[in-house]
């Protein structure tokens, strides 16, 4: 095995060398012409996109080339047993790529870690390990796509795909992920790695995890699928809300609305005192910011914004380390160190730069003031509640917003640092997840607030809903309206995740936020499912089972065999009859 | 199962799509000498070995190798089973001497060098030169030396002279017979080249349809075949009336019957039918073999005529 490992290895050894060169050329060249480059979260996405295509690329030519008959035969008709030729042929690969890959990413970062005044936290080095597990993931893709009976091979770029563009992972749990994928990559390929490639591995627990991988994949093209047809359908009709005219009082109208047709239609529902409504005629409500899709979570791997500023008074750059939990100074005159800058008391998590010197942190806004050069609170929430979207100001107030609350802050008092006193507490209606608008309109006795709550997705299954209410300058706050807002799509397009498989769903949900650094923002109401979904759902896996099951039997499956898919469907719906029906085609 | 025979199968059928590669193939190989396959194209010789390598699935119908079901075998069964391939694919991105050193590796427990050097001898090889830098023929011989090598129990080789020139097949068949030396092996060979078979083979198969036309001795196979040469001065039989024909030829004037298994009878039938003076001439084996595969072939034999 050893000598087939080493035989692969001088394959591509001089191809990995000549690669990893010029991949650190490529690094040092990208810093030197654009030193922020390294901290932007999108170049690293890039280069992890770039890192999995390459490895995915390598990874299909390398077995492409054994993939003909019979050069499958002269490599696997030997006396080892084929996982230990994979092993050897797969490792080779693997090796290479990690090493044109991570040598030059961990030598990039060690190089920069010398240099007086870089900051070089350990969740660099995880983002240079990431660049190798990128690679690794596409190069598992890779070789399956060559290997794996076309009928199904596609799943696994599907699945891998989907994870890594949706994962939520921060810091060491954004590579658990992709390490995970890759030990599934690793077993999907051992059972592709047989004599006979047109069949499906013949170890039960491969066939299991190739049928998950297909029936996952299946799943979310089987959503956009349906999807895509109920809305080509309903605008075939002429009544899809999104084309055509939304019905009244609903979710789509409510959503395009400005911001003061929306509050008055609140107001309008709810038989409101008119003189709030004739007042709300005489200003012009506008819209707020609704919490950020992300917010800096403490060894991130990449940055939501900005972790950099300059005191242009003292001429000194700072920038933000995860492991000192202070700003590193780098003087621009001479690049040597400046020390570091943090407030009294440290920072609750990751700051977030907003510009001119202020910064939000966990529940607390910063400045930098610019006389002594120091880190000033400026306003402090309870403890527990974080800050998750940029302050506004709305005359004459400032307006922040935090997990569980709209506050209304003094900005004397932002400015003294003493705001506690003088702010008003306007607590959230609902989840923070599902604020998808918040509106206000300042009279001038009071404020009027709007918070429109719904689901990531206009036409997703969550309630959607608006509460309005009033502000009072001596912070009294006054419910003025609730509405809830109709559904504009069928429930079979709202729902569609559920009755395709409530199964896949639920394992989808419960896995959803898992390692997040958003977990905050995240958090939703629950999902009310009505009941004739959970019938359609439970007909259909029945369906799935009886079908799989006669299937089974026509194509001659053992019984054991045939049981066992009957109650993979049974449990998982239409998407694990699909998985059979692409993985289990060959008769026995 | 008969453990003492090398291959064997029974109703052994693949399907291509709709058409039947092997038919219900029944065969029984004893172990040792050398077994040569022939059949015209799509006759299922390179699908048969791919069935008893294990690495195609059979539709029905058992096949086993050296005692063990073709589609169960373990690592330590490949090792005792060598096969070489039309292509003769090896890496072409490697050296002759990684190769040699990966065969050496996993079959060191087997190898013989005095069988490979016997073979790669012929063949001026260097160490250094890469897979892809070998004419065809040296592939050929550095394929067919990596096999020999690995002293096999069983050695299939699937037609291991095609596209070769006439020196580079005279080097390998050479080589071929001087390592084939050890009785207990037994050598499964595929070639469209008669001449080779008739050098080569103590028994020849042969497969048409995917099914086993003949299995017999090379020279008893010819024995079964006769070339009767008569002058028929008028039609002459129709051909659906001549028994065990397998080719006619009508040339200036003389009939030219080409049968099996027919025996002195035949010339009294010729006579029946008026023929003056039927001869019946021994068949070398590529014309017998030729014409029982051509029998059901439209049009196969240039001249033919009924």
């Amino acid at each position: 095995m050893i000598e087939l490992y080493k035989a692969e290895g001088r394959r591509f050894g001089r191809w990995a060398f000549g690669l990893a060169v010029l991949h650190l050329a490529v690094l040092f060249f990208l810093d030197r012409a654009s030193p922020g480059i390294r901290d932007s979260a999108d170049a690293a996405k890039l280069a992890g996109f770039g890192y999995g295509l390459g490895g995915a690329i390598f990874g299909f030519y390398q077995s492409a080339s054994y993939a003909r008959l019979n050069h499958w035969i002269a490599l696997l008709h030997r006396p080892l047993a084929p996982w230990r030729i994979m092993a050897a042929i797969a490792g080779a690969g693997a090796t290479l790529l990690l090493a044109a890959v991570l040598i030059p990413l961990l030598g990039f970062t060690a190089e920069i870690s010398l240099q007086a005044g870089r900051v070089v936290d350990a969740r660099h080095w995880l983002l240079a390990l990431a660049g190798g597990v990128m690679g690794l993931v596409g190069f598992g893709i890779g070789s399956y796509l060559a290997l794996a009976p076309r009928r199904y091979g596609w799943t696994a770029l599907v699945a891998a795909g989907l994870l890594i563009a949706t994962s939520p992972g921060t810091g060491g749990a954004a590579l658990l992920l992709p390490l995970l994928m890759i030990a599934a990559l690793t077993l999907l390929l051992i059972g592709a790695f047989r004599p006979d490639r047109s069949l499906p591995p013949s170890n039960p627990a491969l066939l299991a995890l190739t049928a998950a991988v297909a029936a996952f994949s299946l799943y979310f093209l089987l959503l956009t699928g349906v999807a895509i047809t109920c809305q080509l359908g309903l605008a075939a009709i002429g009544r899809n809300p999104m084309i055509d005219t939304p019905p009244p009082g609903g979710l789509v109208e409510a959503w395009r609305a400005g911001s003061n047709e929306l509050l008055d239609a609140a107001l309008a529902a709810n038989a409101a005192p008119d003189v709030i409504r004739a007042e709300l005629r005489g200003v012009d409500a506008f819209q707020l910011p609704v919490a950020l899709d992300e917010l800096p979570a403490r060894g991130a791997l990449t940055n939501v914004g900005s972790i950099a500023f300059i005191d242009p008074r003292r001429g000194i750059e700072w920038t933000y380390s995860h492991d000192g939990n202070a700003f590193m100074g780098l003087r621009l005159k001479d690049r040597r160190s400046a020390g570091e800058l943090r407030p009294d008391g440290g920072f609750e998590s990751p700051p977030l730069l907003l510009g001119d010197g202020s910064m939000i942190a966990g529940g607390s806004l910063y400045r930098l003031d610019p006389r002594s050069g120091t880190l000033e609170r400026r306003l402090r929430l309870p403890p527990g509640e974080a800050i998750v979207a940029r302050p506004v100001p709305v005359e004459p107030a400032v307006a922040v917003l935090s997990d569980r609350a709209l506050y209304f802050v003094d900005p004397n008092g932002l400015e003294s640092g003493r705001s506690s006193g003088g702010r008003i507490a306007v607590r959230l209606p609902g989840p923070i997840g599902d604020l998808g608008r918040l509106d206000l309109a300042r009279l001038p006795d009071r404020a009027i607030v709007s918070f429109f709550f719904r689901g990531d997705i206009i036409e997703g299954p969550s309630r959607a809903w608006q509460s309005v209410v009033s502000v009072a300058p001596d912070g009294t706050v006054t419910r003025l309206a609730e509405r809830p807002l109709g559904p504009d799509h069928p429930d079979a397009l709202r729902f569609c995740a559920y009755w395709l498989s409530p199964a896949i769903r639920a394992i989808a949900g419960a896995a959803e936020g898992i390692g997040s650094g958003s977990a905050r923002t995240l958090r939703r109401a629950p999902v009310e499912v009505p009941r004739g979904i959970w019938i359609a759902a439970g007909l259909l896996s029945l369906g799935a089972a009886a079908a799989t099951a006669l299937l089974a039997v026509r194509r001659r499956l053992g019984p054991r065999e045939i049981a066992a898919w009957t109650l993979a469907a049974l449990a998982f719906g239409i998407p694990m009859l699909g998985a059979f029906w692409v993985v289990r085609r060959v008769h026995a | 199962m008969n453990p003492d025979l090398a291959v064997e199968t029974r109703g052994l059928t693949r399907l291509h799509g709709r058409k039947r590669a092997l038919d219900g193939l029944d065969m029984a190989l004893p172990r040792g000498g050398i077994h040569a396959v022939v059949g015209a194209n799509g006759a299922g010789k390179s699908t048969l070995f791919r069935l008893l390598l294990g690495f195609q699935k059979a539709d029905a119908g058992d096949c086993f190798v050296l005692g063990r079901r073709a589609d169960a075998l373990t690592p330590a069964d490949r090792g005792r089973i060598g096969f070489v391939n039309e292509e003769h694919s090896l890496p072409g991105w490697t050296r002759v001497d990684t190769l040699l050193a990966v065969q050496r590796e996993h079959y060191r427990d087997r190898w013989s060098a005095r069988a490979f050097d016997s073979v790669i001898g012929s063949f001026a090889l260097s160490g250094r030169q890469r897979v892809s830098q070998l004419s065809r023929g040296e592939r050929a011989g550095l394929n067919l030396a990596l096999a020999l090598g690995q002293s096999p129990e069983l050695l299939i080789l699937d037609e291991p002279t095609l596209g070769l020139d006439v020196v580079a097949r005279r080097r390998l068949l050479d080589a071929l017979i001087g390592a084939v030396d050890d009785e207990a092996r037994t050598i499964l060979y595929c070639s469209h080249q008669i001449d080779e078979v008739e050098r080569l083979a103590d028994t020849l198969l042969i497969l048409e349809r995917g099914r086993l036309a003949s299995f017999s001795a090379p020279d008893e196979f010819c024995d079964r075949i006769g070339h009767w040469v008569a002058d028929v001065p008028f039609k002459g039989p129709a051909k659906g009336e001549v028994p065990g024909l397998l080719q006619h030829r009508r040339i200036d004037g003389v009939h030219h019957y080409i049968v099996i298994d027919q025996g002195d009878a035949f010339a009294e039938f010729l006579r029946a039918h008026g023929a003056r003076k039927p001869q019946v001439m021994p068949v070398p084996l590529e014309r017998a073999v030729d014409a029982f595969l051509s029998r059901n072939h439209a049009g196969a034999a240039p001249g033919a005529s009924s």
